[in-house]
C-alpha cells in the first residue's frame, strides 16, 4: 500500500513543514501520524482513501502544535522572517528569487498553504483535497485561487518595487 | 509552444481552472525555457519553486550526534562488530524462512559477506541512527553481501542480544556515487527506525508484510 512508503511519509513530511516552518517540529508529526496510521492499519482497508485521512491527521496535529505554541506565546517571536527555513538552491540570485515565493506562500492563509501545497506541490486533484480538508469541490477551487492570485501579486509587487529601486539608483 | 497558448494556461491558472497535466505543462514550460517575456519572469520561480520544493524528504534525523561523541562512536563501533558476529549466527539458521524477502534480490544470502572493513565502514553509519532511548535495548548491525560487479545487498538489522526483531534489506548499485549509496543505506536505517517505533508501540508484530526493497 502506498501510504507505507517511504515517499509517502515525505509528503506528511513536507505538508507540516508547510505550516510549522521548522523541520524538526514537521518530522515529529511525521513520525506520529506515521505511528498512529500503523496503529489503526486493521481499518484502513475499510477506509475509501486512507491517504486523505493521513493528510487530514497532519493537518490537524500541525494545527495542535500551532495552537500551544501560540498558547504559549512563543511562536510570534520565533517566526522571525529570516529563520525561516527557505529553499535550498546553489545559485544565489535564483535562491533569492524562490525565497520570494516561499515567503508569499507563508504569508497565506493555513487553509491557502495547504490547499497550495497539495494541489501545486504535490499535484492532487481538487477532489482529493476537498476530501481532505472536508470541503466541497467548488470551495477547495475558490480557495486554491485566492491563494494564487495573492501569491502572484505578492511576487508583482516585489518586482515592481525592485524596479523603482533599480530606475531610482540609476536616474 | 505559442505565447498565446501559455499565456491562456497561465490565465486559467489564476483563476484555478488548470488540469493537472496543463500545471504540468506550465511547469516544464518555465523549467526548460530561458528568454522570458519581461512579464512573465516572475513566473519562472513560482513553477521552480513548486518542483524543488516537492523533492524535500524526511531529514535523517540524528545527523548532529554523532559529531558531539566520538567516543561513542568508538565504543559502538566495537559492540557492532560483536553484534554484527551475533547477528550472523542468527541469520543464518533463519535464511529460509525470514529472509525470504531478500532471497528475491538476492539468490545466494547463505554467504554473507562479512569483511571487516564493510562492516566498520557500516558501523559508523549506524551510530548515526541509534537513538539515546534504543540504545540501551536494540543494536543494530548490518552486512554486506555483494551479488555481482554491480550490485551488492546492505541488510540492516536489529537486535536486543537474544533475538534478531527486525531486519530490512537494500540492494546497493556499485555503480551509484559514495553519497548515494550512503542515502540508500541511510533509508534502510530509516526503516528499521520506524520498524523500532512500532517495536515501542506494537511489540510482538509482524513485520514481514512491511519488509521490502528499495529501488
Amino acid at each position: 500500500m502506498e501510504i507505507w512508503h517511504k515517499s509517502f511519509r515525505d509528503k506528511l513530511y513536507r505538508l507540516a513543514l508547510r505550516l510549522l516552518n521548522s523541520s524538526e517540529e514537521a518530522a515529529d508529526v511525521a513520525q506520529e501520524v506515521w505511528a498512529r496510521l500503523w496503529q489503526k492499519r486493521a481499518e484502513i482497508p475499510k477506509l475509501d482513501n486512507a491517504e486523505s485521512f493521513a493528510f487530514t491527521m497532519t493537518r490537524n496535529l500541525c494545527f495542535d502544535v500551532l495552537k500551544s505554541a501560540r498558547m504559549k506565546n512563543e511562536r510570534l517571536d520565533t517566526m522571525n522572517v529570516s529563520t525561516i527555513a527557505g529553499p535550498q538552491i546553489d545559485s544565489m540570485e535564483s535562491n533569492e528569487k524562490l525565497a520570494l515565493v516561499h515567503q508569499a506562500i507563508n504569508k497565506l492563509s493555513e487553509q491557502q498553504k495547504i490547499v497550495i501545497q497539495l494541489r501545486d506541490i504535490e499535484g492532487y486533484e481538487l477532489s482529493e483535497i476537498a476530501q481532505m480538508l472536508d470541503l466541497t469541490p467548488n470551495n477547495t477551487k475558490v480557495i486554491l485561487c485566492r491563494a494564487r492570485q495573492n501569491v502572484r501579486q505578492t511576487i508583482i509587487n516585489f518586482e515592481l518595487h525592485e524596479q523603482e529601486t533599480y530606475s531610482g539608483l540609476t536616474r | 509552444m505559442n505565447k498565446k497558448h501559455i499565456q491562456d494556461l497561465l490565465d486559467k491558472y489564476f483563476e484555478g481552472e488548470t488540469s493537472l497535466e496543463e500545471e504540468q505543462e506550465l511547469k516544464r514550460f518555465f523549467q526548460k525555457t530561458e528568454i522570458l517575456p519581461e512579464e512573465w519572469k516572475a513566473y519562472k520561480h513560482l513553477f521552480a519553486y513548486f518542483v524543488t520544493e516537492g523533492t524535500i524528504t524526511l531529514p535523517v534525523k540524528d545527523g548532529i550526534q554523532k559529531k558531539k561523541n566520538t567516543f561513542w562512536v568508538i565504543a559502538t563501533g566495537f559492540s557492532l562488530a560483536a553484534s554484527v558476529l551475533i547477528l550472523l549466527t542468527l541469520f543464518i539458521p533463519t535464511t529460509n524462512t525470514k529472509l525470504e524477502h531478500f532471497a528475491t534480490v538476492s539468490p545466494h544470502l547463505d554467504s554473507f559477506y562479512t569483511g571487516k572493513v564493510q562492516a566498520k565502514s557500516l558501523a559508523m553509519t549506524n551510530t548515526i541512527r541509534s537513538t539515546p532511548e534504543k540504545e540501551s535495548k536494540l543494536k543494530h548491525s548490518f552486512s554486506r553481501k555483494i551479488i555481482s560487479d554491480d550490485t551488492s545487498t546492505i541488510l540492516a538489522g536489529a537486535t536486543d542480544g537474544k533475538n534478531q526483531k527486525t531486519s530490512i534489506g537494500v540492494t546497493i548499485d556499485e555503480a551509484l556515487t559514495p553519497l548515494e549509496k550512503m542515502n540508500a543505506i541511510n533509508n534502510a536505517l530509516d526503516k528499521l527506525k520506524y520498524f523500532d517505533l512500532m517495536d515501542k508501540y506494537l511489540p510482538g508484530h509482524d513485520l514481514s508484510s512491511l519488509m521490502r526493497t528499495d529501488k
